[in-house]
């Protein structure tokens, strides 16, 4: 097991990406490590060669189609979606593919500022040698202009409009001017950016039009069927027991199945058969919320209960993720307890039990 | 000698080559797909004031009226295949079974054909539709066209089995090829899914013998004129077009030699829409968009970019990411509003049939004059007659009259009776005149029949219903019009909206009129077993809602209170309503000091009625609703939502005009003003058998004699009085 507790994707899934790369057949777009079909069965899976691809993203393979075409088209790409819809994700990935390397981050915070977008000074050399190249510090973007590859902006709503508004000239004119050194940079082809934006975050400053125009918006929906999603919930809580050393025993699938059927149900508004109409809750119930919901229950109980998770333990991870600080979302809780689980059969009549005491 | 073309129907690329492929072969006799005995709709179909789309429907002449229907549209191949043989004066017929075996057989319509696309894409990697549009659509050589069709064609079939319908049908077309093989060169224009059947298999005996014990059904045929939206409403057929709008642009693309041009102006189409709708859609964003389609369609190896490349491109650059900015703007550029027309005299709908058989059936065609004349109906059944039919007569006179309201067809109007409870009488109004006719004829584009083309209209307006009260109005229509299905559909959109929006207000009104249709939902025959779930979960959110929605101002507080009185109403006729989260809810309320003072007075009258509220905790209550603490104008308004029910309950309760006595005296005069509003009108409802025994009762408690009280309370207001009250008129009472 590696010390490092996050590996980059391109330092984790290098034996795919050579394997790519090695058995290319299409044309390669300049600045590209792979061709734009290459990238698109990196990120959904398939093979090369002998090399088994693993699926790094479940879902619309359409949606993936629109955001390599994007990149290929020169225009920025800004990736839209409710928080855990994998949006860095994806990003992460297509850089990984595309560049080989995904490193080029800015994390936009409140604190951003413009400089973290386009250069800054090292001051002690600045006092030294004057306003020269050598003491320019390079941002993220300003070095993939030079090296012609992509940026990622990691949450760009969460930085103030000023900031935000320093990218419109970078992607209009694609160059950056230093007017302490009275010249400017240019960015070499395949130069691109990737930003992502949540938006049902509280906190976050709205994307000016100007900004929005320059970017290609794709929205990265919530998995599209339950079985998708309770793979996905599955398979990354299983990674994350793994790597955290967890050990308390799996849930069972009917657990898993469970908790994704009443966070999609509440998400969606409606039951998974369509026939009821119900009120959402303010909580984000995204699938990174269930995967976080199962993993914080197993070290729960791993550590001060039985080492197996019960209903009693879901029921109260479940009061927790859905009845914030709103009365409303108990209300709606209610609702959902008494017209929906209530109704479900013998498989939730023990959790309902238990969602109810907590809830009363 | 036969010649065959194999097409797909609505596709603008078969059109434009089934001319050429016809100017080539130049055949003596046309035989087209089709039902060959309405062979003699075609003249009028392909005549110059015929104006596509339009549609030869066939229906049958009695109950249950079964239909069947085929369109064509400007880019019909067919429709292009007969055009060009009319001009050219060559025979043309149709060749497919007659429509009256169609109908005999069983569900006409049912095409299904979607595995067979499902296992098509598996196999191309595509969706059929984009599939199509980049090796045929986009397609601009005669022979390649011809050779790809043959090879699609080839491979539907491998695709799927023969049915029994499409051998009966290829055996027809044999035998009709066969009979007109003699008379010269035959030209055959079918579906490509057909044309290997007919070409690779000679006529046989077995043909034969198939097709001499056909099964025939008494039915009638017309022309009716079609909508582009019906034409992509009915895709799931497979006869119809999603996107006709859209497919009309590349049939007139291609006929100006521009084919290329049809990306372009489907995004400015978008655009346009959008900038006429207020929304912003600048040039750059259609050019980028315009970019991505053509990248989009290079990573799938097309030509030219497909719909589904263009749409996607236009979501990520128009829309901004979401398909619902642009929707609008999609079903204007896709499918469009385009309705076709035919010739006066040549259109009999099955709608037109439909409707004369049923004034028939009712014994309502006397009142087909032009002179209004009233009719008054008895739902109930009467119990004098034997045949069922003759029992409900009424009634299902007033289904179809209700019916006839929902499409549009203004034949009668109902009228207003003196007798408004009585749920089982009805009086109408019936009056003809020509263009009740029209309106009949248009409401054949919302279906085959009376109750298809009200179940639609009345679907729609389901459909676009915002607000709570629309889609329960729509719910009390659909039972007045006896439509079961479409009642399914009113419940689950009065669901949806009462889960979105509604105000504790508006739920309560709702469960009322729920309550009435369950009450009386037996006298019209329906079945409303769904609706008592709904009625429970509503009053589920009513119940957790109204507490907080209690906190309001008088006006909410009014609506509140009508609300709370239905539900009232709706708990004590249905017990399966929770009876005891009810009443909790009203004890919480009248307790609480910050709901509404109305609300909570009525809260507390409610309970006193129901008997659920002790007097020693109702007296508490009284006294600190009329004590120093509380503002003098609340105090009153409290007492007038308790005064609303059950006000006999009150009189007889000394106490509490003791109370309403002392809360009175020790009011000073800028208190008294805003009190003596809300006291005058709480007490303006009472009658005067009740005010003589307030009265009483307060007599009782300021020492009085009973009549000496009630001549104060009975006596004409003196002129120095009526002065003071009319100064009260510029008093500022604020929110009272």
């Amino acid at each position: 097991m590696s010390e490092i507790l996050r590996l980059p994707a391109e330092e984790l899934y290098k034996e795919e990406l050579n394997a790519l790369i090695e058995n290319e057949t299409n044309p390669v777009p300049v600045g590209w490590k792979m061709s734009p079909r290459s990238v698109l069965t990196y990120i959904m899976g398939g093979k090369s060669g002998k090399t088994v691809i693993t699926p790094k993203y479940m879902g619309d393979r359409r949606l993936v189609e629109i955001c390599i075409a994007t990149l290929v088209t020169d225009r920025a790409l800004l990736l839209i979606g409710e928080p855990g819809t994998a949006k860095s994700w994806l990003s992460e990935h297509l850089t990984a593919a595309i560049n080989g390397n995904s490193s080029k981050v800015i994390q936009g915070t409140a604190g951003t500022t413009e400089e973290q977008i386009r250069y800054s000074w090292n001051y002690a050399m600045l006092l030294a040698k004057g306003p020269s190249f050598e003491s320019l510090v390079k941002s993220p973007v300003y070095s993939a202009m030079e090296t012609g590859t992509i940026a990622r902006i990691e949450e760009i709503s969460r930085c103030a409009s000023e900031v935000q508004d320093a990218l419109i000239s970078i992607l209009s004119e694609k160059r950056i001017s230093i007017p302490e050194l009275d010249t400017d940079v240019a960015a070499k082809k395949g130069f691109s950016v990737i930003a992502t934006a949540n938006t049902r975050d509280k906190g976050v400053n709205e994307m000016s039009s100007a900004l929005k125009r320059r970017f290609n918006i794709v929205v990265l929906p919530a998995p599209a069927d339950i079985q998708t999603e309770i793979d996905i919930v599955r398979s990354r809580t299983e990674q994350l027991a793994d790597s955290f050393g967890l050990t308390a025993s799996m849930p069972d699938n009917s657990a898993f199945e469970r908790v994704v059927t009443i966070f999609r149900e509440l998400r969606q508004g409606k039951t998974l058969d369509g026939q009821m109409k119900l009120k959402p809750t303010s909580g984000v119930l995204s699938a990174a919320e269930a995967i976080s919901l199962m993993v914080n229950s197993m070290a729960l109980s791993g550590s001060f209960g039985s080492g197996k998770v019960t209903d009693a333990d879901l029921a109260a991870a479940l009061q927790g993720a859905i009845v914030k600080d709103d009365s409303k979302d108990k209300a709606a809780w209610t609702e959902y307890l008494e017209n929906v689980m209530r109704k479900k059969g013998r498989d939730y009549a023990a959790l309902y039990a238990e969602c109810k005491e907590r809830n009363s | 000698m036969a010649e065959y073309f194999g097409v797909r129907h609505f596709s603008p690329a078969c059109a434009f080559y089934v001319t050429e492929f016809l100017e080539r072969v130049k055949p003596d006799i046309l035989l087209i797909e089709g039902p060959s005995d309405l062979n003699g709709l075609i003249p009028s179909l392909c005549g110059i004031d015929a104006n596509m789309p339009a549609a030869i429907l066939a229906y049958t002449s009695e109950a249950p009226v079964k239909t069947v229907m085929w369109p064509f549209a400007e880019f019909s191949p067919e429709y292009r295949a007969m055009l060009w043989a009319v001009k050219r004066g060559v025979p043309v017929k149709f060749c497919d079974l007659p429509s009256d075996c169609v109908l005999a057989g069983e569900n006409p319509e049912k095409a299904n054909k979607t595995d067979i696309y499902e296992r098509m894409k598996i196999a191309s990697g595509l969706d059929n539709d984009t599939f199509w549009e980049y090796s045929f659509e986009h397609c601009e050589n005669y022979e390649d066209f011809l050779s790809a069709v043959d090879e699609y064609g080839k491979s539907l079939r491998e695709f799927s089995e023969t049915d029994g319908l499409n051998g009966l049908r290829e055996a027809y077309m044999r035998r009709v090829i066969a009979e007109n093989e003699p008379l010269g060169t035959v030209a055959v224009v079918t579906g490509a899914f057909h044309t290997h059947g007919l070409k690779n298999v000679p006529y046989s005996k077995e043909d034969k013998r198939l097709t001499d014990k056909l099964a025939h059904i008494n039915c009638k045929a017309t022309l009716m004129p079609y909508s582009y939206f019906r034409l992509s409403s009915r895709s799931g057929y497979g006869a119809g077009s999603k996107a006709p709008a859209y497919f009309e642009m590349l049939w007139k693309n291609r006929l100006a030699g521009h084919l290329d041009n049809t990306a372009a102006e489907y995004l400015s189409r978008l655009a346009q829409y959008q900038r006429a709708a207020g929304f912003s859609a600048s040039s750059a964003e259609v050019i980028e968009a315009l970019r991505l389609a053509n990248t989009l369609c290079g990573m799938r190896n097309g030509k030219m970019p497909s719909l589904s490349d263009l749409r996607d491109a236009a979501v990520t650059c128009l829309g901004h990411g979401s398909f619902g900015e642009i929707s609008l703007a999609c079903a204007d550029t896709e499918i469009g509003v385009k309705i076709g027309s035919l010739p006066d005299g040549t259109v009999c709908t099955s709608v037109q049939e439909d409707f004369s058989r049923q004034l028939k059936e009712l014994k309502l065609e006397r009142f087909r004059s032009a002179s209004a004349d009233e009719i008054e109906l008895d739902l109930r059944e009467n119990l004098r007659v034997k045949s069922e039919k003759s029992a409900f007569l009424d009634l299902n006179r007033s289904f179809f009259l209700h019916r006839l309201l929902i499409c549009g067809i203004h034949f009668g109007e109902q009228l207003s009776r003196s007798q408004d409870n009585a749920t089982w009488a009805e009086r109408w109004r019936l009056q003809w005149s020509p263009e009740i006719e029209i309106e009949v004829v248009e409401a054949s584009l919302n279906g085959d029949t009376v109750e298809e083309a009200a179940a639609y209209a009345l679907n729609s307006r389901l459909l676009e219903s915002e607000g709570l009260l629309d889609a329960s109005n729509s719910l009390s229509d659909a039972f007045l019009c006896g439509l079961t299905d479409c009642v399914k559909t009113a419940v689950s959109a009065v669901q949806r909206l009462a889960a979105d929006c509604a105000s504790p207000s508006e739920t309560g009104k709702t469960i009322g009129s729920l309550s009435a249709a369950v009450r009386f939902g037996t006298i019209r025959r329906i079945n409303s077993e769904n609706l008592p779930p709904l009625m429970e979960q509503l009053f589920l959110r009513f119940c957790l809602s109204a507490l907080s929605a209690s906190v309001c101002d008088k006006a909410a507080a009014e609506e509140l209170v009508t609300a709370f009185s239905v539900v009232n109403d709706a708990c004590l006729s249905h017990e399966f309503l929770d009876e005891n989260r009810f009443v909790s809810l009203l004890d919480e309320l009248a307790d609480s000091d910050m709901a509404n003072p109305l609300v909570s007075g009525f809260a507390a009258a409610l309970l006193t009625e129901r008997g659920k509220i002790s007097s020693e905790k109702l007296s508490e209550l009284i006294s600190r609703r009329l004590s120093k603490g509380t503002p003098p104008a609340d105090g009153a308004l409290w007492f007038e939502g308790l005064a609303r029910r059950n006000r006999r309950s009150l009189i007889s309760r000394l106490s509490v005009w003791e109370k309403l006595c002392t809360f009175i005296s020790e009011l000073d005069e800028e208190e008294f003003k805003p009190v003596l509003i809300c006291l005058r009108r709480t007490f303006a409802e009472f009658s005067p058998s009740e005010k003589a025994d307030i009265a009483e009762n307060v007599g009782e408690v300021l020492g009085l004699s009973k009549e000496d009280a009630a001549e104060f309370v009975m006596a004409e207001m003196s002129e120095e009085e009526k002065q003071t009250l009319d100064d009260l008129d510029d008093f500022d009472f604020g929110d009272i």
